[in-house]
């Protein structure tokens, strides 16, 4: 249960120093800066710091060619060490790799033009189609002496209405279907020109569409084998532009490198918007951890004399930010804690409380022994071969517990594979008698409810109230567990007399902060209704039993069927194996999904509720905190972790 | 074949038909919200992946309470066992929970996937949040899944 301890930390010293001091703040990543600028306004002096624009069209860059690579992309995202004298050499092929990232504007720039001229080849072709079976060039369609001649579309329905107007039957008019398409009839029309201006409104209000070729000197088919040549030079010419990107793609690593080291100053500069800046000296305030006071003084003294650092306690409504530290085994549980939300400053962190009871309801809903001895064999592996990121090594840390638990859950249930192996392991039988199943789950589930009133109880002691801890806590354990005595034959007289005693606690002392002698008693009265929560909180924990029992059944089922594959000689045998592992992996990747989503959701819900405070805002330090690479001192020392 | 037979296999039916057709509706509704956001932020496409399987369950509930019907009337063993009318009504009596909630607990579910895909897509680090959110109709479908094991299974034939 820890939540790090957070001193004010305080630096004056002069501008001369800045930039040094900066990067072994930076390099050491234990201070947050926090803004000064308020304290001391009138100070300030403009000292103007280079806004770094250049880095988004890096980042741009760097995706838009990374989709061209033709490198293979591994499993799992590890991380790229990169020692610091590689890291600054990274700065001098800056203007080599810019000049790569403005010829990735430029071939992103044609692309989009050779897409844009693609679509209207397109449309051009498909306004051509129609015009198929009129074999003369297409601008040949004009006017006579006297008459009119245009092409154009209509719908059929309105072509029938105008076919029976009278103003069409007096005009010397002459129409010619030249095709009829999806409902659509494409006509050349041909009308005397005194007649034209009636018959052309005519024409508008039944709603048809002149189209005009006056500039294609072909027919319609030669013309559409024209776009169909453009058409193919297009896609050539979008084939060397990605040719070209792929070729550039083999610079990717480069400029990932100086991503990260631009992205470092990046983070300097905005820091230092941070601070008081004096023409000589400047004024910097943070937040750091107690245990890192020391490391920081001694490293900050090594750079320069000049410096005056504080570190004092936070004052009175200084709310510092949140870190959490647990021991290895409990680490991978924090995750989990903070996927809720992070606890507030002077509450506690409940990764350690917590992590015994994930790991066993994640076993208890997975629930396949073999399942989980594939993980313990798959795990430690993928650890060791990928070396994957961070979040992703305590993720799979977090499945390790998990198995493990699930390992004994299974043997409980004797489920191996969804086979039953081991009857000798055996303790419960889901299937033919799922009530005694039942009340272990609701019994663990009352342990976990109560562990958390005992949780709340620690913290309202801590604070000084012990007073609250026995009215808010002990009176509900007092109220519960007599109500649990009550159904047993020889206790229930004392389960009487507790349940009692708890529930009177509770109706005269939860609305102990109203005056008013009735509106307590009620507010009293309406706090012992938050029994029916207790119930809904108890039978949530069935879900234990229901995400187990599936997993179980479901394996039951791939092993009956396979099984009736099996007896279909030798070729059953094969495929039924094939089958076999891939409709285990299947029910092993749903059910241990199901099994992670639900253990946490009766952590958030139904434990958390009992005493979690939540809104502690995460301690972001000033550290190399890199997208692509890390910046080690000595790449060696980082094959092994 | 008797009346309880294919009351039997009715049952089983509106178990599959019910929770399957509630999860096909969730999922494909928040997959359509999964690949829009992914477009946008194809970073937390693995998230969203999650999220988008949650609503997948309903139809495995379903489909578990039918196989256990089917086991139980050996109609898998070849030779269905005789079942009597009131038998094979009970049956249905014992689909009928996942096959309803599984039904709906699904489609809603996948709405709460969908907003909190794209609050993931928005806020990343919320997406513990958006599946804590997203499992919380999932209840109900457990709870259904429990009963209709409850019932089908104290049916002695």
């Amino acid at each position: 249960m820890a939540i790090v301890k957070m001193k004010r930390f305080y630096l004056l010293a002069m501008q001369a120093d800045k930039e040094k001091l900066l990067k072994t703040l930076q390099q050491l990543g234990s201070v947050q800066i926090t803004d000064a600028v308020e304290e001391a306004k009138e100070l300030m002096v403009e000292t103007g710091s280079p806004q770094n624009t250049d880095l988004d069209r890096l980042r741009w860059a760097i995706n838009y060619i990374g989709k061209y690579s033709d490198e293979k992309k591994p499993l799992f995202a590890t991380d790229v060490y990169i020692s610091r004298t590689e890291s600054e050499e990274a700065l001098s092929n800056a203007s080599q790799m810019f000049d790569i990232v403005k010829q990735a504007e430029e071939l992103e720039r044609e692309f989009g033009k050779l897409n844009s001229q693609k679509l209207k080849l397109n449309s051009d072709k498909d306004e051509l189609k129609p015009w198929l079976a009129m074999d003369i060039p297409l601008n040949s369609i004009k006017n006579t002496n006297d008459t009119v001649q245009f092409l154009g579309y209509i719908q059929n329905a309105s072509l029938d209405k105008l076919k029976e107007s009278e103003a069409l039957a007096d005009s010397l008019v002459y129409t010619k279907n030249i095709s009829v398409i999806s409902g659509t009839s494409y006509m050349l029309v041909v009308v005397h020109k005194d007649d034209y201006n009636k018959i052309n409104k005519l024409f508008k209000d039944y709603g048809f569409t002149n189209v005009n070729f006056a500039n294609i000197d072909t027919n319609a088919q030669t013309a559409i084998e024209d776009i169909d040549n453009s058409l193919a030079e297009a896609d050539k010419a979008e084939k060397d532009i990605i040719n070209k990107l792929t070729e550039l793609s083999k610079n990717i690593h480069n400029m990932q490198i100086l991503y990260d080291v631009l992205k470092l100053d990046d983070d300097r500069y905005r820091a230092v918007e941070k601070f008081v800046n004096t023409s000589s000296t400047f004024y910097a305030k943070g937040w750091i951890p107690e245990k890192s006071v020391a490391t920081m003084e001694e490293e900050l003294k090594k750079v320069s004399s000049a410096v005056s650092i504080e570190v004092m306690e936070p004052e009175e409504g200084d709310v510092p930010p949140v870190l959490l530290h647990n021991n290895k085994f409990v680490t991978p549980f924090e995750s989990v804690v903070t996927g809720f939300s992070l606890p507030s400053p002077d509450s506690i962190d409940p990764s350690a409380v917590m992590a015994p009871f994930f790991a066993n309801f994640f076993g208890m809903m997975l629930s396949d022994a073999g399942y989980a001895l594939i993980m313990l064999i798959a795990i430690p592996i993928i650890l060791k071969k990928y070396k994957p990121k961070l979040v992703t090594r305590n993720m799979l840390k977090l499945m390790i517990f998990g198995a493990i638990a699930t390992v004994i859950w299974g043997a409980l249930y004797n489920t191996w594979f969804g086979f039953g192996l081991f009857p000798q392991f055996a303790l419960f039988d889901a299937v033919n008698k799922p009530m005694p199943v039942m009340l272990a789950c609701v019994a663990i589930g009352a342990v976990h409810l109560f562990t958390g009133l005992i949780v709340a109880a620690y913290m309202n002691i801590k604070n000084g109230d012990v007073l609250a801890a026995v009215y808010d806590q002990l009176s509900w354990a007092l109220l519960l567990i007599g109500l649990g005595l009550m159904v047993v034959p020889n206790l229930s007289n004392i389960g009487q007399i507790l349940a009692l005693v708890g529930a009177a606690l509770i109706v005269l002392f939860a609305g102990r902060e109203k005056k008013n002698f009735f509106g307590r008693i009620l507010s009293g009265f309406g706090a012992l209704y938050g029994m029916s929560s207790w119930i809904s909180d108890l039978l949530s924990y069935m879900r234990l039993f229901g995400m187990g029992l599936a997993t179980g059944v479901i394996g039951m089922v791939i092993n009956k069927l396979i099984g009736t594959v099996f007896e279909a000689g030798i070729i059953g045998v094969v495929i039924g194996s094939v089958l076999f592992i891939f409709a285990h992996i299947f029910n092993l990747g749903i059910n241990a999904l199901g099994a992670y989503v639900h253990s946490c959701r009766l952590q958030y819900i139904e434990f958390f509720s009992k005493f979690f405070v939540d809104g502690g805002k995460e301690f972001k330090p000033l550290s190399e905190n890199t997208r692509y690479i890390k910046i080690v001192e000595d790449k060696n020392l980082q094959t092994n972790n | 074949m008797e009346l309880g037979q294919v009351l039997a296999l009715l049952g089983a039916g509106i178990a599959v038909i019910g929770a399957g057709c509630g999860s096909s509706i969730g999922v494909g509704s928040s997959g359509e919200t999964a690949s829009a956001v992914s477009s946008e932020n194809p970073e937390v496409a693995s998230k969203l992946l999650v999220l988008q399987l949650l609503p997948a369950t309903q139809g495995i509930y379903g489909f578990l309470i039918a196989v256990i019907v089917l086991i139980k009337t050996n109609i898998m063993g070849g030779a269905m066992a005789s079942v009597s009318v009131m038998q094979g009504l009970l049956f249905i009596a014992g689909c009928l929970p996942i096959g309803i909630v599984g039904l709906i607990s699904a489609i809603y579910q996948g709405k709460v996937a969908s907003a909190a895909m794209i609050m993931t897509g928005e806020h990343p680090e919320m997406s513990g949040r958006g599946i804590t959110m997203t499992v919380m109709v999932e209840t109900y479908a457990v709870l259904a899944l429990l009963t209709s094991f409850l019932i089908v299974n104290s049916i002695q034939l």
